[in-house]
């Protein structure tokens, strides 16, 4: 009996003990590959996405007792452009210097996996696009992205954490097929 | 009393039953390199992943008793392409055989299909993650009229110890597409089917 008790305070306390953990690297979205290599052949750049920390905007980002932090420099605004920078690269759109650059500004970025059987994960971001210094396109695009949670946090964290993924790929899907965006960086 | 006992069965049943834990088995973009220059097959081909296939959930063992279940497909797709990326000059997904505008606008001399195999396991009574893990892909490499020009068959290998994943739950299923795609990439860089089917 004694033995059966430490063992349930054992599991129920490595079960409930807050832990950091590192986001997997973006992983590109060939679907947006394929929109970019169809949109034109001209190399872009990509510059800075700032990101100051505040409610809704959070790094590391809380997900239960857990939190997640970007692998890029622990910065989301970092893991933002290393994300654009994968598909432009997989495109054979990518160059590290140039007069055409796509930066900006991530305004949202939140995981609410509170409930027990949807969570949501939330981003924004300003995407601005220069051409030789003048900007040339400046929109703001979001996605709140719904998926299936659990009670279960040994379900519901690594389904949250697979689930920011998606919702950048989808995030920046919504920018490319944007006309104006395509036209921008022709 | 009588109910906090129940409550606590109950939580300790939901706690201590064995489940599927969310997996992904999606490679590090850098650990696949960039194409070497110049060392390219000049081609333009395409691979054929069928949405069933992107959406196909594989469920297989973890630790503790428990399982992990991931897409395999979606997971390894961009992997994929940047390790053909590195081979040949071009570069399409079709979803099907028969989507044949795709091939002609793209101008496909070949088609490549993949099929993949997993599987997964832990000697460890108290984590979920997988300790190894095993990836088998096999690629055939067809021209347009689906006549066989190469294939090969390709396995790789992650593991991966507590102190590794605790912070990283994937590893070693990402360890394992990273060595299988790599190997693939060595696979047909260096098939001499492939050069002289483009020699003609």
């Amino acid at each position: 009996m004694h033995i059966k008790k430490l063992a349930s305070c054992v599991a129920i306390a490595a079960l409930s003990t807050g832990c950091s953990m590192m986001a997997p690297q973006y992983s590109a979205s060939i679907e947006n590959v394929q929109t970019l290599k169809n949109s034109g052949e001209t190399q872009v750049s990509v510059g800075q996405f700032a990101f100051t920390p505040g409610p809704g905007n959070t790094s590391p980002i809380t997900i239960r007792a857990a939190s997640m932090n970007s692998p890029y420099g622990n910065s989301y605004g970092a893991f933002l452009a290393a994300a654009i920078q994968q598909e432009l690269t997989l495109a054979n759109r990518y160059t590290p210097t140039g007069n055409l650059e796509v930066s900006g500004v991530l305004l949202k970025n939140d995981i609410d996996a509170a409930g027990f059987s949807v969570g949501y994960v939330t981003v924004e971001a300003r995407f601005v696009v220069k051409r030789n210094g003048a900007t040339t396109y400046d929109k703001v695009k979001s996605v709140k992205q719904e998926f299936p949670s659990s009670f279960a946090g040994a379900v519901a964290i690594p389904k949250a954490v697979q689930e920011y993924n998606v919702a950048v790929q989808k995030l920046l899907g919504l920018v490319y097929e944007d006309k104006a965006f395509a036209d921008a960086i022709k | 009393m009588r109910f906090s006992k129940l409550f606590s069965i109950a939580f300790a049943a939901v706690i201590l039953s064995a489940c599927a834990h969310p997996y992904s088995v999606s490679p590090s973009a850098d650990k696949l390199g960039p194409p070497i220059q110049g060392q390219q097959i000049n081609a333009s081909v395409a691979y054929i992943i069928t949405p069933e296939q992107s959406s196909l959930a594989v469920t297989t063992p973890g630790g503790g008793g428990d399982k992990v279940t991931y897409q395999p497909y979606r997971d390894i797709e961009t992997g994929f392409y940047r390790v053909l990326s590195n081979v040949f000059t071009k570069v399409t997904r079709l979803k099907s055989a028969t989507d044949t505008e795709t091939m002609a606008k793209n101008n496909i001399s070949m088609i490549i299909t993949p099929t993949i195999k997993t599987d997964s396991s832990s000697p460890s009574a108290l984590t979920w993650p997988p300790t190894r893990f095993t990836t088998e892909l096999t690629c055939k490499v067809t021209d347009k009229n689906g006549q066989l020009i190469f294939e090969t068959k390709v396995s790789g290998n992650g593991a991966a110890e507590f102190d590794e994943f605790k912070k990283d739950f994937n590893l070693t299923g990402r360890r394992a597409s990273e060595d299988v795609l790599l190997k693939l990439q060595r696979s047909l860089s260096e098939s001499p089917e492939l050069k002289s089917y483009i020699a003609r």
